[in-house]
């Protein structure tokens, strides 16, 4: 009995207290909600309804763009047709045409800048909610110094891109806007290339931020494993290709995005990741419209215009590209963050 | 297209009489010129009435502010008068009238574009405004 009852107090004082620990997402901010499914069942449905219900209230601002389009073909039009008329008169002329282009088209810029911004606080303020709920799954499965140095890493990522983008890229943005329009208005090379330059650092910074953050995930081992050689090739394709100025280094990562794919099948923040996709594919859409519909006009007026407001719209389109750029590599940013912290969990 | 063949058969006609006429009397010579130029630029009349509806039309679908269509439809057609303006005075010897006509096209344009350019600083304070 003695033996029994010393038995009975040490497997006591040897036994650890053992919590069930519940993980809940943050619930999605009321922009996304929209897109959101009722229930999470799987990724891959659920993601699959997020876009179609994305598209589907996509008309207002195809109609919008062609709208736009069908402007820029008038003013353009328009324009071209002082190209046979003398100096000083045809030098006023453009003056007119590149400032009512200009006043076009700065509205949706500014419109959809102001989207793009939004877009990135909501991100970066889900990410705050999600990724301590995130430290705190992974450390409750015993990795408290790796969640620790993931979470401060992610943090400083995320910080230092939302202050980049509010307080460099989107004055620069305007900056590279007015260049362009002052450069098709007076065709001064002095002008064009602080324009190239001004597009150049806003790329250079952006494509900066996310190799030290590609690189310090590297460092880190967080990713790592392999994938399907022909399923990385595909999504480096596709990532490069639809998200403009950042996208060949997204697809670098793509590896990693795809290792972090197959983890996020079987982990239990799912709901997070979709609701920053959520957050994101209705800017994503609306601004990703404009920028081809740019892209097509200034095809079009290619065909028939003046050089300089062919350039002028192939800029406005760049402009959307940047702001595509600028919200793309926030979100790519908190979901390759988020994956790397449902890794640790599993 | 048979107008267009009319109109340049006039206007050859016109040239070789204005040359013929130039050796005996310049300011008849002159007034040939100005005459066949404004039976061509009647006779393009026709012409232009499709293309500013076509340009109407693309107002309509783009919702193109009317003000901002009408600038630009003027300052072309400011830009097309004093060209055709110009040349007639270069042709006649009046160099510096020609400059000077220019000068008052593009004074012309400036004015009428007034304000459409108060429109663009007003975006431009509001767009600071929000940034």
């Amino acid at each position: 009995m003695r033996r029994i009852l010393i038995c009975l107090a040490l497997t006591l004082m040897l036994s650890q207290p053992v919590f069930g620990v519940s993980i809940e997402p943050p619930i999605a901010p009321h922009s996304a909600q929209e897109y959101m499914p009722d229930e999470i069942d799987s990724f891959g449905d659920d993601l699959w309804y997020i876009i179609t219900s994305a598209f589907s209230v996509l008309t207002p601002s195809v109609n919008e763009a062609a709208r736009i389009c069908v402007a820029l073909v008038g003013i353009t039009l328009l324009v071209s047709l002082s190209d046979h008329f003398g100096d000083s008169v045809k030098r006023v002329s453009d003056i007119i045409g590149a400032l009512s282009m200009g006043m076009l088209l700065l509205k949706p810029v500014n419109t959809l800048l102001n989207l793009g911004i939004e877009t990135v606080k909501q991100i970066a303020d889900y990410g705050k909610l999600l990724l301590p709920v995130m430290t705190a799954a992974m450390a409750a499965q015993g990795s408290i110094t790796a969640s620790g140095a993931l979470y401060v890493g992610t943090a400083f990522f995320s910080a230092l891109l939302s202050s980049l983008v509010t307080t460099i890229i989107v004055p620069m943005i305007y900056v590279f806007v007015c260049l362009s329009i002052a450069n098709c208005a007076l065709g001064d090379k002095m002008l064009q290339s602080l324009r190239d330059f001004s597009k150049w650092s806003m790329t250079w910074a952006l494509k900066m931020i996310l190799y030290i953050f590609t690189g310090y995930m590297g460092i880190t081992g967080v990713v790592s494993g392999t994938a399907d050689a022909a399923a990385v090739k595909a999504t480096k394709l596709a990532i490069s290709g639809s998200v403009p100025v950042v996208g060949s280094i997204l697809s670098d990562a793509s590896e990693a995005i795809l290792v972090s794919a197959g983890v996020m099948k079987s982990a239990a923040g799912v709901y997070g990741i979709l609701t920053v996709i959520a957050i994101f594919i209705g800017p994503f859409l609306r601004i990703g419209v404009q920028y081809l519909v740019l892209k097509f006009t200034s095809a079009i007026c290619g065909a028939f215009g003046s050089k300089r407001p062919v350039e002028l719209i192939n800029s406005f389109s760049g402009a959307m590209g940047l702001i595509l750029g600028m919200t793309g590599t926030v979100c790519l940013l908190q979901l390759i963050s988020t994956v790397c912290f449902m890794k640790g969990v599993g | 297209m048979d107008d267009f063949v009319k109109a340049a058969g006039i206007a050859l006609v016109a040239v070789i009489l204005s040359l013929i006429l130039a050796k005996q009397n310049k300011d008849i010579s002159t007034l040939l010129i100005i005459a066949v130029c404004a039976i061509i630029v009647i006779s393009a009349m026709q012409y232009l009435h499709p293309i500013i509806d076509f340009f109407r039309k693309l107002k309509v679908i783009g919702q193109l502010d009317s003000e901002l269509f009408g600038i630009l439809l003027k300052a072309v057609g400011i830009g097309l008068l004093s060209e055709i303006a110009g040349m007639i005075c270069c042709d006649s010897g009046n160099a510096a009238l020609a400059k000077t006509l220019q000068i008052l096209a593009t004074a012309v344009i400036i004015w009428i574009s007034l304000p459409m350019l108060n429109n663009l600083l007003q975006l431009i304070e509001n767009v600071l405004e929000a940034v």
